[in-house]
């Protein structure tokens, strides 16, 4: 290639490693996005924002058992955050909402029977809008959502529905757990991607209400909360979630800026004592996933970060070269000038 | 640079552009693949014009509208259990038996009683020690020798549970023993039937054995010409036969009668086959029983009669076979031989029917053994009530003098206070101690009524049925002592119905109303059930969130304690357009749906999802009729799931059908 030889080596070799360092830092920064765009779980603010211009923020609260965190306990913590943003004066659109929550309870395992067979499956007992939040893919019917009439209604994963009917298709159909009778809503596809893949422990799943009219799972503690609330200033929905959703002993999670540059630095600097745990919550299997991805990009931020350094660096080094030169050659000519005029 | 170096490179550029132009050519020709394979997939459905009927499910237990608790005020043991869940009783049956005596808390009570006593008496007796109270003291020791003698009289009339039982099983034994006999006695007159269908079948054979020779006969000429005295031989042949039977059936009666006299006399029971062995049977009997007896002497001129009868028989038909055999000529051998063969059919056929009768006859003679059976089953069976009715007129008149002994006791009662008395008026006595008395005094007093009371309202040794009903819970067993706070068995009357309810939030049950059919969820009960909603009230668990529905439930086969699944709700409603629960997005700004829209580009048709805001007017499990943003049924397609998260204006590829 004759264009690059007559480029000087000194210039050619940190050329090149500039370029290279470019685009490794061009990977790990869409590597980064794609970790953000993999887990829809992690996504409802852009979900709930929609068309508007409104800024909103997604929140999740992890309790430990020993909170007691009841389903009772969210009615009242929805009252208090009502109140507040009538105080800030953040009202909705009529016939909108300001803010969507939903809750978890993890049950453990329990056997069903269906008309397959009998399995046990994991049940989550589910409060709010958790398939919003969790918009797994539906394989047949529809999802179960809190404002409905009836709540002895259940949706099952694919493995449940397998083991249970031995088919998919069987929303309408009724699982039997203990004495109780559930119809399925609808069934869902697991989330296929590769941190969700690797939290998942295989084990079906039945998503159930919390407050099923059966009373099988009601006194079960909530176990994650989640909303998407207005954030017309950034970090305003954490600090308010701070403020008035009652001091549990739980960890807080700002789901949307998770994977921003400042919360992956954190990510990074705790990445050696992450695995240290100094309370007794339980993460869900969706957390476990994020978690992963949030290592994954923590991981990648220097190599996102410092590789657009060298470059700049270079240039700098370039233009003080070329700098100095410059001055050389014209403290020559003033040298000449005055010399011989 | 030389012509051919110029040459060379103008060839590499053309062919660069080449290969450039053909991979740009196959992209274009499959850029709407390439395109269509990173869109999110969806499925889509029309809106539709249809009904949304939310209905509200539960289940719940049927409780009986007539369901009597059986219980008893005090503890008792169980000695009989005589029903079974799923039995029908009627008022006045027993269901249980319980032991004689006085309950648990009688005798524990009477225990107090009698424990105060005693310690009154002591107190008594030391207060009395330091004064002149002869006559009291006199009138007590009468009193208490009172008591102790009606105790012992009492004691001698004592019936024990053991007792009752053993007479009950006694009862029991004969009663079973009663229908042992009469089953004999239907075996016997089976057996009979049978026997005597085969002496008329054997009658038969006989008549037409008979038939045939007389045919036969006259073939070979024996009913004219030289068979006039043949004919004359069996017209008296058949005469004598015929004395023969009724000889033997009188001679049969007289046997019968010897036979009785015979079990009275030896043990030994010979069967009674042939002649021969009655004559030696005979024989065997008169050198036990007096020769001369009179008794023996009809059965004798009997034997002697059939004897003489069988003789003259065997004469006539040695007349006829030689009025036969004289007749016989070489012509008619042959009818003769058929003849002589159907003779012989006759006689085995008699044979057999003679020895029919005689079974049937030993038929008869234990069907009477069998009657007999039952009379005496019968008699020892009203015997053995009458001993139980004994013991229990015994036991009444125990409790009469146990009742009695109450009139001695409250004499000497009587007496103590009386004493009592006197000792107040002495004065000798310290207050302290007279308080102590008259404390002990008022607990006899309060333990005397308590016994009355509880005497009042015991129960006998039977429970019955307070209503008619079928059985459905029996909690105790034979040996387990009742508790007055359980019931021992519930009897319900399943033609006042069940109810069953279950709770419901505030908002579920402002859409039902009383009066309200309900529909059932199990559906193997079928069109059987029917159930109305009879009530709506606060739930006492939840009163201000939840409240109970109440249903009638009636119908076929149903028992309390069935689990049953109801459904009710609103009346189904049209709306103009109703699309799949998952249809149906909400936002910041509210709810919303995406419909499909198709735009044709030059190499096939492009899809995009188009948000429609819209207004949810009503939605029950499956379906949510919406309104606005100008869907209309039949002509919307709104997008039901997708593969990916899917946003506004999106590109989507449709699921493939």
């Amino acid at each position: 290639m004759p264009f690059f030889k007559r480029i000087p080596l000194k210039i050619l070799i940190p050329s090149a490693v500039c370029v290279l360092a470019l685009l490794v830092s061009l990977f790990s920064f869409l590597s980064v996005s794609a970790d953000k765009g993999t887990l829809p779980a992690q996504d409802a603010a852009a979900r709930w924002r929609g068309e508007s211009d409104e800024r909103f923020t997604q929140v999740s609260v992890f309790l430990p058992e020993s909170a007691a965190f009841t389903p009772e306990k969210v009615y009242d913590f929805r009252a208090a955050l009502e109140a507040r943003f009538l105080s800030e004066s953040i009202e909705a659109e009529e016939g909108a909402s300001l803010y969507k929550d939903a809750f978890a309870a993890l049950c453990g395992a329990m056997t069903a029977k269906g008309d397959y067979g009998s399995s046990p499956v994991e049940v989550y007992a589910l409060g709010g809008d958790w398939f919003f939040f969790h918009p797994l893919p539906l394989a047949s019917g529809g999802y179960i959502r809190d404002d409905e009439l009836m709540h002895d209604r259940v949706v099952l994963d694919t493995v449940a529905a397998w083991q249970l009917f031995g088919a998919t298709d069987v929303a309408g159909r009724t699982v039997v757990i203990g004495d109780a009778d559930y119809i399925v809503a609808g069934v869902v596809e697991r989330e296929a991607d590769r941190y969700s893949e690797k939290a998942d422990d295989g084990s079906a799943r039945l998503y159930a209400y919390a407050d099923a009219p059966t009373g099988l799972i009601q006194d079960k503690p909530v176990a994650c909360y989640e909303i998407v609330l207005p954030d017309p200033v950034s970090g305003f929905g954490r600090k308010l979630m701070e403020d008035v959703f009652p001091k549990t002993g739980g960890e807080l999670v700002e789901n949307s800026t998770r994977y921003d540059i400042p919360a992956l630095w954190e990510v990074l600097k705790s990445f050696s004592s992450r695995t240290i745990r100094k309370n007794d919550v339980t993460y869900p299997y969706w957390e476990n996933a994020a978690r992963l991805s949030e290592n994954h990009a923590a991981r990648l931020l220097p190599f996102w970060l410092v590789p657009p350094l060298l470059p700049l660096a270079f240039l700098v080094t370039l233009g003080v070269v070329f700098a100095n030169k410059g001055v050389k050659k014209v403290a020559e000519k003033i040298k000449r000038y005055r010399e011989f005029g | 640079m030389t012509t051919e170096e110029k040459t060379n490179k103008r060839g590499w550029v053309k062919n660069a552009a080449i290969i450039f132009l053909a991979v740009m050519l196959v992209l274009t020709l499959f850029s709407n693949t390439i395109m269509n394979a990173s869109l999110p997939e969806v499925a889509q459905q029309t809106v539709q014009n249809g009904t949304i009927s939310a209905k509200i499910r539960g289940s719940g237990t049927l409780e009986s509208n007539g369901a009597y608790e059986v219980t008893l005020k005090q503890s008792y043991k169980v000695t009989g259990v005589n029903v079974r869940v799923g039995d029908t009783v009627e008022v006045g049956d027993t269901l249980f038996t319980l032991e004689s005596g006085e309950s648990t808390e009688l005798s524990s009570v009477r225990k107090e009683l009698d424990d105060a006593r005693l310690q009154y008496q002591i107190d008594l007796v030391n207060a009395a020690a330091s004064g002149d109270y002869t006559t009291e003291q006199k009138n007590i020791e009468r009193a208490q020798k009172d008591l102790e003698d009606a105790t012992a009289d009492s004691r001698e009339l004592l019936v024990t549970q053991e007792e009752l039982n053993a007479a009950q099983a006694a009862i029991d034994e004969a009663e079973q023993g009663v229908e042992n006999a009469k089953q004999s006695v239907k075996d016997a007159e089976t057996r009979i039937d049978q026997a005597q269908e085969r002496v008329d079948k054997q009658q038969e054979a006989v008549n037409e054995a008979k038939e045939k020779t007389d045919q036969y006969a006259a073939d070979v000429g024996y009913s004219g010409g030289g068979g006039g005295s043949y004919a004359g031989l069996y017209a008296s042949l058949e005469s004598k036969q015929e004395e023969l039977r009724a000889t033997r059936i009188a001679y049969a009666a007289e046997l019968e009668q010897l036979d009785a006299l015979a079990r009275e006399e030896a043990a030994k029971d010979m069967p009674l086959v042939t002649e021969d062995e009655v004559l030696r049977y005979m024989q065997a009997i008169a050198i036990r029983i007096d020769p001369t007896d009179t008794a023996l002497a009809p059965l004798k001129e009997a034997y002697n009669a059939i004897k003489m009868l069988e003789d003259e028989i065997d004469s006539l038909n040695g007349q006829i076979s030689d009025i036969i055999d004289s007749d016989m000529s070489s012509s008619n051998y042959a009818s003769k031989k058929k003849y002589d063969e159907a003779k012989e059919a006759q006689k085995a056929e008699e044979k057999k029917l003679k020895d029919e009768e005689k079974a049937l006859a030993r038929e008869k003679k234990s069907l009477e053994e069998a009657e007999k059976a039952v009379t005496e089953a019968e008699t020892k069976v009203t015997e053995k009530k009458k001993d139980l009715e004994d013991l229990k007129a015994k036991e009444k008149q125990y409790k009469e003098s146990v009742r009695g002994l109450r009139d001695y006791e409250d004499k000497l009662d009587a007496a103590n206070f009386a004493l009592e008395e006197k000792i107040r008026e002495s004065s000798k006595e310290s207050q302290i101690d007279q308080l102590k008395l008259e404390s002990q005094r008022k607990d006899i007093e309060r333990l005397q009524a308590r016994v009355a009371e509880l005497e009042k309202e015991a129960s006998g040794t039977e429970v019955k049925a307070p209503q008619a009903g079928v059985v459905t819970a029996v909690s105790v067993k034979t040996g387990s002592e009742t508790s007055p706070s359980e019931a021992l068995a519930v009897i319900e009357a399943p033609d006042l119905g069940y109810t069953m309810s279950f709770s419901v939030t505030n908002e579920q049950a402002r859409r039902v109303t009383v009066g309200d059919e309900a529909e059932m969820s199990n559906t193997w009960w079928g069109p059987q059930l029917s159930a109305t909603l009879k009530q709506i009230k606060p739930d006492p668990q939840n009163p201000r969130t939840n409240r109970l529905l109440v249903f009638e439930v009636k119908g076929e086969d149903l028992t309390a304690g069935t689990n049953v699944s109801l459904s009710i709700g609103q009346k189904s409603q049209n709306y103009d357009a109703v699309v799949p629960n998952s249809a149906v997005r909400t936002d910041n700004k509210g709810s919303f749906v995406l419909v499909v829209e198709a735009k044709t580009v030059p190499l096939g048709t492009r899809y995009t999802a188009r948000r429609v805001d819209v207004n949810v007017l009503a939605s029950d499990d499956t379906n949510t009729a919406i309104a606005g943003g100008g869907v209309s049924a039949w002509n919307t397609w709104v997008i039901t799931s997708s593969s990916k998260p899917l946003e506004p204006g999106m590109n989507v590829r449709l699921t493939e059908k």
